[in-house]
């Protein structure tokens, strides 16, 4: 069996859980931001919009990419459920805006992927190869620190999200661990 | 994961005048200051017609040895949050009025390796933790109760919610 996912940071690396009134617009193009200034490459895998009645709902899926070195990757997964979603004006700031006032449901993945381009794939050899390698050569690479690093990059992606959103459980204690 | 042991639960409620943001920031500063790991597992925000309303489920964890690991699950709840504005020497500061309550659960997780898994094994880690390195063990249960009722303390302290006691002098 391959081991390509070791690494893995496991399922879900954190969740943010919101209700009330927040700019869709602004949280998207601070999460694009952010992946941009980090030299990711981001994807929108996919843009489900359910119109009901009480409001929308919706599924996004966003993934971004980023090579550590030329066979390791990080790999940050973003999915957001919004429900009842709905289009309100507010004024902020004596200007008049639009903002959606909804449910929401962001889940952070993340994980280091091993041999991306699967140059160690297609021989019983090779894959053998390549496990002895990620178990007893670079294993304190995958765990100490590429691994480490990423974690602490999805906790910094979270807590910019939650500053955005206004939620008061945002910190940034940890935002300079790497 | 190896084996979770469970050893300490602290529990503190308040119903006041606080700083929610403050109130979670000095958190992660002891957190990282007693060099925890940081896990958010889960972070609520909602409001309802009482005010607004906060869950946070923490597990930081702290690997103090190859064989154990110390996980604090903390479970933060505050409800009927308002916002108010208060004037600390003279300067108007907005805080939040409501009620939060914090669970902290200390726990010593063996064997994370899962190596000695198998009966056989299993039956030997534990003669050996219970019996021939019981100190190193009690080493490490002693340092799960100090950094709970250190971080206990450390809240408390915050919110000021230390006790006063009238001491009568003869």
């Amino acid at each position: 069996m391959s081991d390509k996912s070791t690494g893995k940071l496991g399922s879900s690396v954190a969740k943010i859980r919101f209700r009330g009134l927040y700019d869709w617009e602004g949280l998207f193009r601070l999460i694009r931001g952010w992946f941009e200034a980090r030299e990711y490459d981001f994807f929108e895998d996919r843009y489900k919009h359910k119109a009901k009645p009480p409001g929308s709902e919706l599924e996004i899926n966003f993934t971004a990419y980023r090579e550590i070195n030329d066979y390791a990757r990080n790999v940050i997964k973003m999915y957001f459920h919004i429900w009842d979603a709905e289009e309100v004006e507010v004024v902020r700031d004596g200007k008049k805006k639009k903002v959606w006032n909804a449910r929401m449901l962001i889940d952070f993945t993340a994980y280091v992927e091993l041999d991306y381009d699967n140059h160690w794939e297609y021989s019983p050899f090779l894959r053998i190869l390549r496990n002895f390698y990620h178990k007893y050569i670079i294993k304190h690479e995958i765990d100490d620190v590429w691994t480490d690093k990423l974690w602490y990059k999805v906790n910094e992606l979270q807590q910019e999200c939650k500053r955005f959103l206004g939620m008061q459980s945002e910190s940034d204690v940890y935002d300079d661990m790497w | 994961m190896g084996e979770k042991q469970k050893y300490i639960v602290k529990t503190l409620s308040y119903e006041g005048l606080f700083n929610y943001r403050e109130f979670f920031r000095i958190l992660d500063v002891w957190l990282r200051e007693k060099f925890f790991d940081k896990w958010e597992k889960r972070n609520e925000q909602y409001m309802t017609a009482d005010g607004m309303c906060l869950e946070t489920e923490f597990t930081p964890w702290k690997k103090v040895s190859d064989y154990y690991k110390i996980i604090i699950k903390i479970e933060i709840t505050g409800t009927n949050l308002k916002e108010v504005e208060v004037e600390v020497n003279g300067k108007k500061v907005k805080m939040h009025h409501g009620r939060v309550s914090v669970k902290l659960t200390g726990y010593l997780v063996v064997d994370y390796f899962n190596l000695w898994q198998k009966p056989l094994l299993y039956f030997l880690r534990d003669i050996f933790d219970k019996y021939i390195y019981w100190r190193i063990t009690k080493k490490y249960i002693d340092m799960v109760l100090d950094d709970v009722n250190s971080l206990y303390n450390h809240l408390r302290s915050y919110l000021n919610m230390e006790e006063y006691k009238v001491t009568r002098h003869a």
